[in-house]
């Protein structure tokens, strides 16, 4: 689980895993809590870029890792039922619960190519020249 | 924007990177419904 918050909105984004797909994922065989706290980071991040295209900067906490069975949302959430994947042997599931201000404005249509804009899978690296974004060497060798 | 709209927005952004992300270290996935999953019990 991990926040996000920024000018008009805040919100937090909950990424759920049976064991499976977190051990196939995980290319080093850590721990499960550090992958999966990793893996959220990483989550909140693309959302991130994503968000800066559609016209909001947020910034991220640090995830929080917890165990149970039989988490669910509220009904409170609007009545949107978490997004759920299978994968070979178990399942995933990210829910995001958002506050925004009403005069918060978000275009619908991503904005590209704009200076300091990222792909999901770039890298964001601001210098004192202001920001640019690069391919990630490591999301090609993954990609 | 309504919180309502923006939250679509966004849950349809984190679909996509969840999908992307797990692509990424080799863990195909395939979205679906939520209600249709019964949870491994203990």
């Amino acid at each position: 689980m991990i926040g996000f918050s920024g000018p008009k909105i805040r919100g937090t984004c909950i990424l759920a895993a049976s064991e499976s797909p977190l051990k196939m994922s995980d290319p080093i065989g850590g721990p499960p809590r550090a992958w999966i706290a990793e893996l959220s980071n990483q989550l909140v991040g693309r959302i991130k870029n994503k968000l800066l295209a559609h016209g909001a900067e947020v910034d991220v906490t640090t995830p929080v890792v917890l165990r149970g069975e039989l988490l669910a949302p509220l009904d409170a959430r609007n009545k949107l039922p978490p997004r759920a994947f299978a994968s070979e042997g178990g399942n995933v599931f990210v829910w995001i619960e958002l506050d925004t201000d009403p005069t918060l404005v978000l275009s619908l249509t991503p904005r590209g190519g704009g200076r300091g804009r990222g792909r999901c899978d770039d890298v964001l690296i601001a210098t004192r020249y202001g920001s640019r974004s690069v391919k990630s060497p490591w999301a090609a060798e993954r990609w | 924007m309504e919180t309502l709209e923006a939250l679509k927005l966004v849950d349809k952004i984190a679909e996509e990177a969840c999908t992307s992300l797990f692509q990424a270290y080799g863990v195909p996935l395939e979205t679906v419904s939520a209600a249709g999953i019964r949870l491994p019990r203990r």
